[in-house]
């Protein structure tokens, strides 16, 4: 972990919870259905974190929250949908921002708090794209992985300039691991 | 420099499942292996899978030698912040070609030279100011990423297939702060193919 990621963390102590989880659900997935069902999670406790955190944002972060928002859904169409296609069965998405740890305080707190959360999001998202890299042999899974990950690291660029720390502080983006 | 993959239709607007599947599809037709790995001519060998991964790594080092002449033959037309930023991509591709040549040369190949910056100037469009350097950086960072999402399900070594994501990453955080000098949205697509938004 950079010294950078390591701060981003420690800004945003209420997303400690919802990192560490994701690290645990994608360290114990193995099997290829196993990483689909947590990537798809993933992107449906991102979908919903955005879409809480539009409206206690000010005009311009709230759209950038609402485009956030859309894209990690057409993450979780495409990756739902290829998990069905090999026989499994998508999880129900969070309802409520008590599914999503960390959540909850993350959104009373003010901007800077939930944008934190949301570069901790993207970290942890980002660290575990890498990680499925690792395990999944599927060419089929793994340019649209690839396309993912790509597409996270671009939202961590862009929070990061929302917070006004380095976009790109790194030669290998890795996330928070 | 690695031939155009064959991307079905307009895939940088990929948008909906369907989209998903087709980039998914298209991205494991052996056709596009083949070119990787250098054509017709060596179509009897049969490579091991290092061979496989320093040519992949080989195709993706010369077009970040490109990048690297591209943002040294640049910078000097640049200002502020995107002076700033690009000083910083230099020193970044930078690490991901010695990544990739001292890979290449683990695996038992043979790094890719780069060419001589006369030789670079010819092939790249005219830069006059910072518009034109930008526009070809984002051209670049493109390349580079289509390069990637094409041949990281070709690499055998996971733990490359995972460089290969972190540089892929960064490149697209790359694109995304180059848009945005441009004043153009940052994210375009929510699926980064690297296939030119910016004509």
């Amino acid at each position: 972990m950079t010294a950078l990621t390591r701060r981003e963390l420690g800004l945003g102590a209420a997303a400690l919870p919802f990192a560490l989880a994701v690290d645990e659900a994608f360290a114990k997935a193995e099997g290829q259905l196993a990483i689909l069902r947590a990537a798809v999670e993933l992107e449906q406790k991102a979908v919903l974190t955005y879409k809480a955190a539009a409206p206690k944002l000010g005009r311009s972060e709230a759209r950038l929250a609402e485009l956030l928002s859309r894209q990690e859904q057409q993450h979780a169409d495409g990756l739902s949908m290829a998990l069905r296609n090999r026989g499994g069965r998508p999880p129900s998405p969070p309802t409520g921002p008590g599914q999503v740890p960390g959540l909850e305080r993350a959104l009373a707190g003010d901007r800077r708090t939930i944008l934190t959360f949301a570069v901790a999001l993207e970290n942890a998202a980002v660290a575990a794209y890498g990680d499925a890299l690792r395990k999944l042999r599927d060419p089929r899974l793994l340019s649209p992985i690839v396309s993912i990950l790509g597409n996270e690291g671009q939202h961590l660029a862009v929070l990061r300039q929302a917070l006004g720390t380095q976009p790109v502080p790194g030669p290998f983006e890795r996330g928070a691991r | 420099m690695i031939r155009p993959v064959a991307w079905p239709g307009d895939m940088h607007g990929v948008r909906s499942r369907k989209d998903f599947l087709r980039l998914a599809g298209a991205l494991a037709a052996p056709g596009a292996f083949l070119a990787a790995c250098g054509g017709g001519g060596e179509k009897s060998k049969k490579l091991t899978p290092a061979e496989v991964d320093f040519r992949l790594m080989n195709r993706i080092l010369s077009l970040e030698l490109a990048g690297i002449a591209a943002y040294t033959e640049g910078i000097p037309l640049l200002r502020g912040s995107a002076l700033a930023s690009t000083r910083r991509f230099l020193s970044q591709e930078r690490e991901h070609a010695a990544f990739l040549r001292q890979h290449i040369s683990d695996l038992g190949g043979t790094p890719n030279l780069p060419k001589t910056a006369a030789e670079y100037r010819r092939s790249f469009p005219a830069l006059r100011d910072q518009a034109d350097v930008l526009r070809f950086a984002v051209d670049l960072e493109n390349r580079i990423v289509r390069a990637y999402v094409e041949f990281v399900p070709k690499m055998s070594s996971p733990e490359l297939r995972a460089v290969a994501g972190a540089i892929v990453a960064t490149e697209a955080e790359h694109i995304s702060v180059l848009l945005g000098e441009r004043n153009l949205p940052p994210i375009p697509s929510a699926f980064v193919t690297g296939t030119a938004e910016i004509g």
